[in-house]
């Protein structure tokens, strides 16, 4: 089997049918895991308890199993409780769910990086809990997390593949079944590699543009030196997964 | 500024080398592939003691167990003939149905044998050995369904319905040949899989050989199920597939397969597992193939 | 008949352990090399080193790790590289990961404060020196943290070598799905048994935190 520029020809439409369902999906399963990881986090900094460990515990449990077996839990059981996703939704949910709880990490780590004072002076103006998390918390622990919550954008690029494997025809689904028909794997999976590293680069590019924007909007020195931090070296991505 | 031109260089200087190391490697794969010589394969295969098998997991085809002990009425059958021709031992190379030619054609495996039905666009894929184990196409369905299919023809009027097919075989050759659309196709990676599927009303119908179409309704006994086989699919015949490169051994497990059929071994074998054994005689590759095989 | 089905869940479970561990365990270790190699590569006085080691970086990065596996499985083969099953996981976790740890390794190094070289060179330390002696005692416990979520990470990422007729758990998995029919209990019993290997790993990276934090401490 040798390189076959006619077969790269042929499959090209196909993985751009197939692009679009991934980028589709990514930016599906993002949305849903930035609001959610939002409600984890802030549930896991407000509740006390036995409702603290659950919440935590789940967000531990989901954390810490594959996502291909979460995805074949919800496609394939989901209906047991009768309860049938289409495989896009199925995708969606199993993405979203799992990155929240990434995401919720990320989110507290940038509540933990705010002094005690910020709370302690909101308690002194009198006010409510929600219009502590809403004016004074929130506002000053999401900014500077934004390269982080970048960095876990582009992983979910690279991990829509898995959506193949519930019959969700992305571009590794369109590659596999161009595969299945033709007899030929080489130039579709290798198309499909180099399209990723497309993506991975265009997705790169659009992340450091926010990360400027937010850079100029709201000046890097406003920012305590711990919090920094995050800006300067989102590889070095300070959420762990630790219990503690 | 200058971190942006630097960013760039480094783009660039990626996307060069990439190019690059992809010129390379179609270039040695060229070398590669120009310089093997097709020696005796059968003699290497004799020398090592065992033969690679590619089958995947399609009971009643295959069956394999917690160990990843292989049986199942076509194993059984290769590893018979194997053992006539002086390779005493058999090794499973498990993969999903549509891995299985992929990893042949990698030279993961020295031959398939799972129930692999020969077929024109697969024949100019693969080299196939003779006809060994037949069956007809069936259509899986609730017993309740507002639809009644019988044939692809139907599958392509009816445009509500979702057809499961597996994943990688032939019954999507078979659809899509009838003018069925592509995208009410949805692929399966295994049977229980395409049950669950079925069940959830995620797909309407599931297109499979009828052998393991009975294997599933067995398993979900208590579901009322309809079995249907297809009306204008014909006989459909497996055999085992070998790599194009080794047509000179499968000329020689063509011949050993020739005399388990005329000493009775072939007989035995079929109907132990509860095949018909007449079947696979009236048909031959050529016929199956349609003048497109692998030279 | 239920304990028969028991019985052959828990064999099948057991043997693709066997897998998922050894994969697991050789594939962080491919990794940890791969960060260091690389992730020093990277910040190296050669230019051409450093190429290098960004296009390993960013090729290993910027594809997926499911498209990485499949491609040392059935492609590879056709530029007559004929890799085992178990190595191209290996290969492809190991690689895909180490590309992640060597950014890691190589802004924990970064992140070391400019102060700091400059006492080395007050004191006149070699670079060997610096390195060895200042920059990496307080880059290392940066690192380990996050090594240990991409060792998590790795160990997830193994269920994908199930596409690739490797017999870990998930494979194994479905193989008892296809033998019985039953789904829901394979799936509830590999989710478990992935669970415990997450706080396994946790456990693991926990201590070596605690080892290696005093030492930190002195510098």
């Amino acid at each position: 089997m040798t390189w076959d520029n006619h077969f790269v020809v042929m499959v090209f439409p196909y993985l751009m049918q197939g692009l679009l369902v991934t980028i589709l999906a990514t930016l599906f399963s993002f949305a849903l895991a930035v609001c959610l990881g939002l409600v984890i986090a802030i549930l896991e900094k407000v509740t006390r308890g036995p409702i603290y460990f659950l919440v935590t515990g789940c967000a531990h449990f989901i954390r810490g199993t594959p996502l291909l077996v979460q995805l074949f839990f919800l496609y394939y059981l989901l209906p047991y409780l009768n309860i049938t996703l289409p495989a896009f939704a199925c995708g969606i949910v199993g993405f979203g769910v799992h990155y929240a709880t990434y995401l919720s990490n990320v989110y507290k780590s940038g509540i933990d990086a705010l002094p005690v004072l910020q709370w302690e002076a909101s308690q002194s103006c009198n006010f409510s809990s929600f219009q502590t998390w809403r004016y004074i918390i929130l506002p000053q622990a999401i900014r500077p997390v934004v390269p982080v919550m970048g960095n876990y954008f582009i992983a979910l690029i690279k991990e829509t593949p898995l959506l193949s494997s519930i019959s969700v025809m992305d571009m590794m689904g369109e590659a596999n079944l161009f595969g299945d028909m033709h007899y030929r794997y080489l130039e579709p999976i290798t198309m499909v590699g180099v399209l990723f590293l497309t993506l991975g680069l265009v997705a790169r590019g659009s992340v450091g543009i926010v990360k400027k924007v937010i850079a100029v909007y709201h000046g890097k020195e406003n920012y305590p030196s711990h919090q920094r931090a995050f800006h300067e070296s989102p590889e070095l991505d300070p959420t762990e997964n630790l219990i503690s | 500024m200058g971190s942006m031109s630097n960013r760039l260089r480094k783009i660039y200087a990626v996307t060069v080398l990439f190019m690059a190391f992809s010129v390379g490697a179609v270039h040695a794969a060229q070398a590669q592939t120009t310089a093997q010589v097709p020696l005796s394969r059968l003699a290497q295969l004799q020398q090592r003691g065992y033969v690679r098998i590619g089958l995947s997991n399609e009971p009643p085809w295959t069956v394999i167990d917690a160990d990843g002990r292989v049986g199942g009425v076509g194993p059984e059958l290769t590893h018979a003939v194997f053992q006539r021709m002086g390779v005493p031992e058999m090794q499973g190379v498990l993969s999903t149905f549509g891995g299985l030619i992929p990893g042949l054609l990698a030279d993961r495996s020295d031959a398939i044998s799972s129930g692999l039905f020969i077929q024109p666009g697969r024949c100019q894929a693969v080299a196939f050995s003779e006809p060994d184990l037949c069956d007809r196409e069936a259509l899986l369905m609730l017993a309740n369904g507002h639809s009644n299919p019988r044939s692809y023809h139907d599958l392509a009027k009816d445009h509500a319905l979702q057809i499961g097919v597996p994943a990688g075989g032939s019954e999507e050759h078979a659809a899509l040949a009838a003018g069925v659309p592509a995208n009410r196709l949805v692929p399966i990676s295994d049977g229980p899989s395409g049950m669950i599927m079925l069940l959830s009303g995620r797909i309407q119908v599931y297109s499979l050989p009828a052998s393991s179409a009975q294997h599933l309704v067995d398993l979900w006994h208590e579901q009322k199920l309809t079995l249907v086989k297809v009306e204008d699919a014909p006989v459909m015949c497996a055999g085992i597939a070998f790599s194009p490169r080794a047509v000179a051994l499968r000329d020689a497990y063509d011949h050993v397969l020739a005399q388990l059929k005329a000493d009775g071994t072939y007989d035995r074998i079929l109907l132990a597992h509860g095949f018909d054994p007449t079947l696979a005689r009236e048909h031959t590759r050529k016929e199956f193939c349609a003048g497109k095989e692998v030279q | 008949m239920t304990e028969n089905i028991v019985l052959d869940l828990f064999c099948s479970v057991l043997h693709g352990l066997e897998i998922t561990v050894a994969l697991t365990v050789l594939g962080s270790v491919l990794a940890f090399i791969c960060a260091f190699v690389f992730g020093l590569g990277r910040i190296a006085r050669w230019r051409l080193i450093r190429i290098i080691s960004v296009f390993y970086i960013e090729v290993f990065r910027g594809t997926s790790v499911f498209v990485q596996v499949f491609w040392l499985y059935y492609a590879l083969p056709a530029f007559g590289i004929l890799l085992s099953p178990f190595l191209s996981g290996i290969l492809g976790l190991g690689l895909n990961v180490g590309a992640y740890g060597a950014e890691v390794v190589r802004s924990a190094i970064q992140a070391t404060g400019k102060d700091q070289y400059e006492s080395c060179c007050a004191l006149n330390f070699t670079r060997y020196q610096t390195f060895r002696y200042i920059v990496l005692p307080q880059a290392f416990p940066r690192m380990l943290p996050v090594f240990g979520n991409n060792m998590v990470e790795l160990m997830k990422a193994t269920s994908i070598v199930s596409l690739i007729s490797l017999s870990d758990i998930t494979f194994q998995a479905q193989q008892f799905r296809i033998r019985t029919g039953q789904t829901f209990l394979p799936f509830a019993v590999t989710l478990l048994v992935y669970f415990l290997l997450y706080l396994g790993i946790l456990f693991f990276v926990q201590s070596v935190t605690r080892l290696t934090k005093p030492k930190s401490v002195k510098v």
